[in-house]
């Protein structure tokens, strides 16, 4: 009798389990609308070859480079973890995530996230960092990234941040309950909409232009990091027009770039060297490029990659070679979709509020 | 710590773990560091006061103790006749009232500073105004230890019953330590006697899995009302009476009976899991509510609500005023000028006007609270004086005596306790016109219907009919639906829990049947429970006292 009550609790507690697990994938938010970022953490994993660059960062990592044009026209391998308003130390969790499955040659690491070492919008930390996989990485993301008002325990169990839900579920988290689609290139999210750049409101003085000690401290730590891994670090910073890319703070990261060796590249600067139109070549108004300014990008930095040690052509490799075809073909396909639907409607309906 | 935290769960559980891993003799003591640990999470500086309400307790019960025992065995020695024993009692008994009144006063000395000082500057700086006087009084900004009118009332009584001879003052400052600030209680009480509760807590409490199932169980019954009921119309209530010049009639309805769904919902949700967390220790804390809302009349009501305070305040200050020598004398002075009926009131009318003051001002620092204090009170009195009434009514018409008249009965007392509550929220004369509102007035002010399309659209989900009433309160039609289904819930179990055990009933169940109820309960709470990120940890409502 105690056997058989035994074996109905652990299969009612198999149940439970299954349940809340089943649950947890209804109510968690499928990103696969206007909002698609909060899947780019976890497409990294559906990754089957390695990769030569990475790049890290923010939004200004993510919209940026386009990593099919350097295949396409360099056959460097890259991808891109980057997340809207990833914060540094997030950075340094991906990095020592990725470290766990591939060792690049190059990383690419947007600087701009120096300028908030702390999150605001706790939607964005969850963005980041619920597709991650677990790991120390991931714990140690989550505890230095946490707002105040975050628990740890509601990244282990969605479910608990997300349970409420259920009032605004819509259609698209039934497609996805088992699966969502890809929704970035390597890791960029590509826009082929036009909005060129308008009129920002004037950089606001400051009172102190220096840097969160704790942004220096994970810079360093990505530093110290690629070195012990023999990987070459680059910084960048994107051109951006807005938010202001102070003097004061360029000064800084070029100063350290030199005292540790690093390539500092500054696009805002480098814009006409580039070639970036800002009428043409970005779509929200020049705070991001879309797809002809990031593919612009890829052509300035991929000579620029090519000359670091260990980044390679790669596409006398007949393995890769199929595995990027893949790739170039669903990139030319959705760009060639948003531009037909951008030139028809004027706008992109996914990510137009209607 | 909250009881609504991870953090609190997390406490429990470890703590759950070490106590059935220690030998039974010693599950006190990690009780006691539990209890200690649990109130030095707000601060170090916190676990000094229960310590200065705990060692000046054992101190004065043991000192008068000690006079106890020295004046049994000099009258003893001393072979004394009758009258001279009487003498010596009496001498022997003032010296322990003088302990007694030293460690009340200190005590609850404590919780009036912390508690009313700033009430008390008010309303010396409301008076200066009145005379002309201009500034500003400084207000103290002093944080209030969790529970501090718990422990302190609760230690007085055991002070006050040591003086009465009731039992035997505890010898060990640990044990008593731990009677002052067990943990569970220490958030929302219940204020239990120390002749009680000593045996549950120094007993040896083997590993009960039945006792841990009941607990849980309890626990997640009161996370049931607290989160989905309590914090889901809390808030809406609240947007209601504290904008009175903006919302009438209906509105005013649904804030004062949200008000009070709120605050039962909260408040006995907060105690199912502090007497689930204590079940699952083995120990069985005192009941604090026996389904009040079925009460006939609202002295029944106070009985069965919070009824660990009303019984201390009819203990600890009813009985010892209403036969005090100002009680005495006042029967007397009314005899005199009055008659005997008013004779064997008065006693009556004094102690039950103190204990409702103390009420109302243990509720709140304010005047709103003593208002509803004598309210209450004045209410009480009245059906006390028109019983006669009520007894010829039961005898002349017959439908008084049929079932369906006790539940017009229960109805009658839940709106006549609403009624009362508005004192509490509501300045004094503005009571009445909310009440003639709600009778008369509009649908919603003018200034709501004037940006409420835009105040709707804020709530997710509202929409329809529901939707648009109470989005401007912050629900929606989703929330309305919710709150429908969890309070007729609540209703249903506290009707069945009229007859029989409901908990028990439902152990007698298959196991599935069990576990099916229970896991569809875990998940309600879970799924539309209010909590999680940008939920305020809002205290239970009762943490406040």
């Amino acid at each position: 009798m105690k056997k058989k009550t035994a074996v109905l609790l652990l299969a009612l507690a198999l149940a439970s389990g299954a349940v809340i697990a089943g649950l947890t994938r209804l109510l968690v938010p499928k990103y696969m609308g206007l909002v698609v970022e909060g899947n780019f953490t976890a497409e990294y994993y559906q990754e089957t070859t390695d990769h030569d660059v990475l790049i890290l960062g923010n939004c200004e990592a993510y919209e940026n480079v386009s990593p099919i044009v350097l295949w396409r026209e360099f056959g460097i391998t890259s991808y891109i973890r980057g997340n809207a308003q990833q914060l540094i130390a997030q950075s340094y969790y991906l990095l020592e995530d990725t470290l766990k499955y591939e060792t690049p040659k190059t990383v690419v690491f947007s600087v701009s996230s120096m300028q908030q070492f702390e999150q605001d919008n706790e939607s964005y930390n969850r963005m980041t960092l619920d597709g991650m996989r677990w790991s120390p990485s991931k714990i140690n993301a989550i505890r230095a990234t946490m707002m105040e008002d975050e628990h740890f325990i509601e990244y282990v169990f969605p479910i608990l941040r997300f349970h409420e839900r259920w009032r605004e579920l819509e259609p698209d988290d039934l497609t996805y309950l088992f699966g969502r689609g890809k929704v970035s290139h390597n890791g960029y999210y590509l826009r082929a909409d036009v909005r060129p750049a308008g009129e920002f409101p004037e950089a606001r003085r400051r009172s102190d232009y220096s840097f969160d000690p704790r942004a220096w401290d994970y810079l360093e730590r990505i530093r110290r990091l690629c070195e012990e891994n023999g990987i070459t670090l680059i910084l960048m910073k994107a051109p951006a027009l807005y938010p202001a890319w102070y003097d004061e703070w360029d000064s800084q990261i070029a100063a350290y770039a030199e005292e540790n060796g690093l390539r500092y590249i500054n696009c805002i600067r480098e814009s006409d060297a580039i070639g970036i139109d800002f009428s043409q070549d970005t779509y929200d108004q020049g705070i991001h490029m879309n797809v002809y300014g990031a593919e612009k990008m890829a052509r300035y930095l991929g000579p620029i990659l090519l000359e670091t040690e260990g980044v390679t052509d790669h596409r006398g490799d007949p393995a890769l070679t199929q595995v990027w075809e893949e790739k170039c073909a669903y990139y030319d396909e959705k760009k060639a979709e948003q531009e037909a639907e951008f030139a028809e409607l004027g706008y992109l309906k996914q990510f137009t509020v209607q | 710590m909250s009881l609504v935290s991870y953090e609190f769960a997390a406490f429990c559980i470890a703590l759950l773990v070490v106590y059935y891993l220690v030998p039974g003799r010693h599950q006190w003591l990690i009780l006691l560091a539990a209890s200690c640990l649990f109130y030095a999470c707000g601060g170090p500086v916190y676990l000094l006061y229960p310590l200065v309400t705990t060692v000046t307790t054992w101190f004065l019960a043991g000192r008068i103790g000690r006079i106890t025992e020295k004046s049994k065995a000099y009258i003893k020695e001393q072979n004394m006749d009758r009258e001279a024993k009487k003498a010596y009692n009496r001498q022997i008994k003032k010296r322990q009232r003088r302990l007694m009144v030293l460690g009340l006063v200190f005590n609850f000395g404590i919780l009036a500073v912390l508690k009313y000082t700033n009430f008390v500057l008010a309303n010396v700086e409301t008076l200066f105004h009145m005379a002309g006087m201009e500034g500003e009084m400084e207000y103290a900004d002093w944080l209030l230890p969790l529970g501090i009118s718990y422990y302190t009332f609760q230690s007085m009584g055991y002070l006050i019953d040591v003086y009465h001879r009731k039992y035997e003052p505890e010898r060990s400052p640990a044990r008593l330590a731990l009677f002052v600030s067990y943990f569970p209680q220490m958030t929302a009480g219940p204020i239990s006697r120390f002749d009680r509760l000593k045996e549950e807590l120094f007993s040896e409490h083997p590993f009960s899995a039945a006792q841990l199932k009941l607990g849980a169980e309890r626990i997640l019954w009161g996370y049931f009302k607290k989160l989905v009921i309590a914090d889901r119309i809390g808030p809406a209530a609240s947007v209601i009476t504290a904008s009175p010049e903006l919302y009438g009639g209906p509105y005013v309805l649904f804030g004062m009976v949200g008000h009070v769904v709120e605050l039962y919902a909260d408040f006995s949700g907060g105690i199912d899991i502090v007497l689930g967390v204590s079940q699952m220790f083995g120990i069985r804390l005192p009941e604090n509510f026996e389904r009040p809302f079925f009460s006939k009349n609202l002295a029944e009501f106070w009985r069965r609500w919070h009824m660990s305070l009303m019984q201390w305040f009819r203990e600890y200050i009813f009985y010892p005023v209403s036969t005090s020598h100002a009680s005495r004398r006042l029967s007397g002075f009314c005899g005199r000028v009055f008659g005997k009926g008013a004779a064997n009131r008065a006693p009556v009318y004094l102690a039950s006007v103190t204990v409702w003051l103390v009420t109302g001002i243990w509720h709140g620092a304010s005047w709103e609270f003593v208002l509803w204090g004598l309210a209450n009170c004045a209410v009480l009195l009245a059906s006390q004086e028109l019983s006669g009434v009520y007894r010829a009514c039961r005898k002349r018409f017959a439908f008084m005596n049929r079932p369906g008249y006790r539940y017009f009965e229960a109805v009658r007392t839940f709106f006549v306790f609403c009624i009362l509550q508005m004192f509490a929220y509501y300045p004094f004369p503005l009571v009445f016109v909310m009440m003639g509102s709600m009778l008369t007035g509009g649908l919603i002010g003018p200034a709501i219907a004037a940006d409420g399309a835009a105040a709707v659209g804020s709530v997710a989900g509202s929409g329809g009919f529901f939707g648009t009433l109470c989005g401007p309160i912050g629900l929606s039609t989703a929330d309305l639906a919710v709150l429908g289904f969890a309070c007729a819930l609540m209703l249903a179990v506290e009707i069945c829990g009229r007859s029989v055990n409901v908990r028990e009933k439902i152990g007698k169940k298959p196991v599935l049947i069990q576990y099916l109820l229970f896991f569809g309960l875990f998940l309600l709470v879970l799924t539309t429970g209010v909590y999680g990120y940008g939920y305020d940890v809002s205290q239970f409502i009762y943490n406040r006292f």
